[in-house]
């Protein structure tokens, strides 16, 4: 259950912008590229044990997680979902933004109650191709993001407890 | 020191004396179609009117023309077997019943060895053995065992086969003996040339006019033994005959190996493609780092008596050829024959120097005649030497 | 770094008699066993290792995973992956195994002094590294910051439960804990053991980083430190071969110019990150 953030009353800028400006995703962002995601962003709590997305559902979203713990799942055919990730207050979640019409590929659940800043894909990926300044800068971001959960992936990958010599 | 000549004869009488002496004399010996080292009951016994024959992939014997007791290179098996052999039991574990034990360490040998006929390439190896097992972490018990006490009677090379490149490493073909102690004569010494251990006699074998042996004592004790056996003074004449014997065995050595940089050469070209070319042809048989007198690896063997009362915990020779040498937990780590004869050939000829201060070869040829496919350790790093991989930096 | 006790060479090389107290299993192929010597206990610097016989079966190399300030009670963390250590899978208190050791380098515990020292552990991996922790905090005022970075295949792959309890409650030191893969219930992180790193509080240029676990994640963490500003000669690893010896003369356990039992097993990642990135070695 997504809710809006009583924390941060909606349609405060200059809050949305201090909570955006301080999350590591941001980091060294120019004043008015800032602007430019507060501007398409909203404050969200979600409620522990439910959903920040689901599998399937159009991925329309960038998350930056304030608080809590979000499991990245695979529901399978398996009783249990299996978590392939968790991500936690400071991490940003979702890039498939980027390219239009992609669904979620994984369930994204909350933990705990968890606070985020969500800003809205499409406008996002507008401003990205509007603007080729601001547009390289997010885009050298989210590849940043996707190079680090790459790397975790490929390590995930090897798979290195059985392939190495000591586990 | 003592030094002079001595009739091939009273060679009989150096072994009878060793003998006396509580020795165990070992020499070689003509066996299996080729020179072994084996104990020697009598000189009878010696290779006399042999010479070996050897050649990439080729080791046999055939006969001289002459009486020479020393007329073959090097035997198909170093000493390696009797200082480090073959399989040797570390310790025994004798059960107390309830599950408890207690170890009992393996005796020491109650025989000192005397080894007669030793080349200085061999005297070489076995210095390089002795920095490997009596001066590294531990002093080895058994090496130490058997190393302690022992008795060098070297000869020098007369007759060096085709696959010897001694000089190359400076380890041979003859032996120098003077107050600053011993070291080979007939080649330069490198910076990675292996100190050889002391003989306590040196016997120069002459075959021109009479067969006769010159004789240098290097030791208290060879001087001692030397004093007790038949010899004349040496004439200048002998000396001369020792120059020329020495001089052409130098000169009937023709295989070389550069050993002028090739530390940083071999491990600056770890991905060479000769080495691709080399797997190609080794069957990673393991006998190269049989027959080499400097080869030290081994493994353990854990082994119950039928009672279960005795448990043995022996050590064998391994070999960095095979597949198990590398195995930890569920894999091995050289799993390639490339990556097998890359390590025992950079381990050889490189690393070896990080880890002992010398090279691991001591240029006796054995790991060529031996190989099945005469694959030649001169050729390979010549090889890699023609067409160096190593970026070259300003 | 640390340098081994000296010991008289018989004792190098001679197995000595211990007698299991305690087999705790930590996971489905992994025990600790608690022995005690026979005769006089023998000290330990933390991260050496020790060759362990079971009677008729053979020897296998195991890094000491106790207190090192109590070497009247040793022990030793398994996995059974061979003959050897299946054996000791399966004894029983009671049993006598034989001990011949310790070996090798430790870790450089003395270096990390006043600096923030950083343990980075994969699997069963911790084990080495448990005597530098329980070492490191028996001293805790040598040392600025203290973190520990636990990695695991899964939560049932976790070793030393008990310990990472004991020492998340302890305000002495900041552990993390996480997991490749879980099923709901898991409470922990999920995700390979270099997504702490970034997070982690630590000081990158006055840290000491020890590290042990499988090469392929030490190199990745290995990266990660570099990433975050640690000067890889102040990550330390410990390497594993299959030691016959342990006393440099076997050659089993050669990587490149190394010795692995003589010259490490604790290394500065400088020394041997280009042997390990070379294929084969």
């Amino acid at each position: 259950m997504t809710t809006t953030d009583p924390a941060l009353p909606q349609g405060d800028l200059d809050a949305v912008r201090t909570t955006i400006a301080q999350h590591p995703f941001a980091a060294g962002l120019a004043v008015d590229h800032l602007a430019v995601l507060a501007e398409h962003a909203a404050t969200v709590v979600v409620a522990a044990g439910t959903f920040v997305f689901r599998q399937g559902a159009p991925a329309d979203t960038l998350y930056l997680l304030v608080e809590g713990d979000v499991d990245l799942e695979v529901a399978g055919g398996g009783a249990e979902p299996l978590v392939l990730e968790s991500l936690h207050g400071g991490d940003a979640l979702g890039w498939s933004w980027l390219f239009p019409t992609q669904p979620w590929l994984f369930d994204a659940h909350a933990r705990s109650a968890t606070r985020a800043v969500t800003i809205d894909g499409d406008r996002l990926r507008a401003a990205v191709h509007a603007d080729a300044v601001f547009g390289r800068d997010l885009a050298c971001r989210v590849a940043a993001l996707v190079s680090d959960r790459l790397r975790h992936a490929r390590l995930q990958l090897v798979d290195s407890w059985t392939h190495d010599r000591r586990a | 020191m003592r030094s002079g000549v001595m009739t091939p004869t009273a060679l009989e009488s150096l072994v009878l004396l060793l003998r006396d002496r509580g020795y165990r004399v070992v020499g070689p010996q003509v066996r299996d179609g080729t020179i072994v080292y084996d104990e020697l009951a009598s000189t009878a016994a010696l290779p006399r009117g042999w010479r070996d024959v050897q050649a990439p992939g080729r080791a046999g014997l055939e006969r001289r023309d002459d009486d020479a007791l020393f007329g073959y290179a090097v035997g198909a098996s170093g000493w390696k077997r009797e200082l480090f052999p073959p399989r040797q039991r570390l310790w025994e574990a004798v059960s107390d019943g309830d599950a408890s034990f207690h170890v009992v360490e393996a005796p020491e040998p109650d025989q000192p060895l005397a080894f007669l006929g030793v080349r200085p390439c061999e005297l070489a190896a076995i210095g390089i053995q002795d920095r490997v097992f009596l001066h590294g972490l531990a002093e080895d018990r058994v090496y130490a065992g058997h190393r302690r006490g022992l008795l060098l009677v070297a000869v020098e090379c007369h007759a060096p086969a085709a696959t010897c490149f001694c000089t190359s490493i400076g380890t041979g073909p003859g032996l120098d003996v003077d107050a600053d102690g011993v070291r080979a004569a007939g080649s330069a010494a490198h910076a990675t040339t292996p100190a050889p251990a002391v003989p306590d006699l040196v016997l120069t074998e002459l075959l021109d006019g009479e067969h006769r042996l010159l004789v240098r004592a290097a030791t208290d004790e060879g001087d001692d033994l030397l004093a007790a056996l038949e010899h004349r003074e040496a004439t200048t004449g002998d000396l001369a005959a020792r120059a020329a014997t020495l001089e052409a065995a130098q000169a009937a050595i023709d295989r070389h190996l550069e050993v002028d940089g090739l530390h940083d050469l071999l491990l600056g070209n770890l991905a060479h493609p000769r080495w691709d070319d080399v797997a190609a042809r080794c069957l990673a048989c393991t006998n190269c780092t049989l027959v080499c007198p400097t080869c030290f690896c081994s493994t353990t063997e854990d082994t119950t008596d039928l009672t279960g009362e005795h448990a043995y915990h022996e050590r064998r020779w391994d070999s960095c050829f095979t597949l198990e040498f590398t195995h930890t937990g569920p894999a091995s780590v050289r799993t390639s024959t490339r990556s097998r004869y890359r390590q025992w050939l950079t381990h050889k000829l490189a690393t070896w120097v990080d880890q002992f201060d010398t090279t691991g070869c001591v240029g006796c040829g054995r790991c060529i005649a031996w190989c099945p496919v005469g694959i030649d350790l001169t050729e390979e790093v010549a090889a890699i030497r023609a067409t160096d991989g190593r970026e070259v930096t300003a | 770094m640390t340098v081994a006790p000296e010991l008289p060479v018989s004792d190098l090389l001679t197995s000595r008699p211990y007698v299991v107290s305690t087999v705790r299993q930590q996971t489905h192929d992994i025990v600790t066993i608690d022995v005690r010597p026979e005769g006089e206990p023998i000290a330990f610097v933390p991260g050496q290792f020790d060759m362990v016989y079971v009677y008729g079966t053979g020897e296998a190399a195991i890094s000491a995973s106790s207190d090192p300030a109590t070497p009247e009670l040793l022990s030793h963390t398994i996995r059974a992956v061979g003959g050897v250590t299946q054996a000791l899978n399966e004894l029983q208190p009671g049993a006598t195994i034989g001990i011949r050791g310790p070996y090798g380098r430790g870790w450089p515990l003395a270096a990390a002094e006043g600096r923030d020292l950083v343990i980075v552990a994969g699997g069963i991996g911790l084990a080495p590294v448990r005597p530098a922790i329980l070492a490191a905090l028996a001293q805790r005022e040598r040392f600025s910051r203290i973190a520990l970075l636990v990695g695991a295949r899964s939560p049932r792959d976790l070793v030393f439960r008990d310990d990472l309890d004991r020492w998340t409650a302890d305000r002495r030191i900041d552990v993390h804990v996480t997991v490749d893969s879980a099923v709901r219930g898991w409470s922990g992180r999920v995700g390979v053991v270099t997504t702490l790193i970034p997070r982690v509080p630590f000081d990158p240029e006055h840290a000491t980083v020890l590290t042990c676990g499988p090469e392929t994640m030490m190199w990745f963490t290995g990266e990660a430190l570099r990433k975050r500003g640690v000067d890889p000669a102040q990550v330390y690893v410990t390497l594993e071969r299959n030691m016959k010896c342990a006393v440099g003369t076997c050659g089993h356990c050669q990587l490149g110019p190394v010795f692995l039992c003589r010259d490490g097993p604790v290394f500065a990642w400088p020394e041997v990150a280009d042997l390990l990135g070379e294929r084969e070695l």
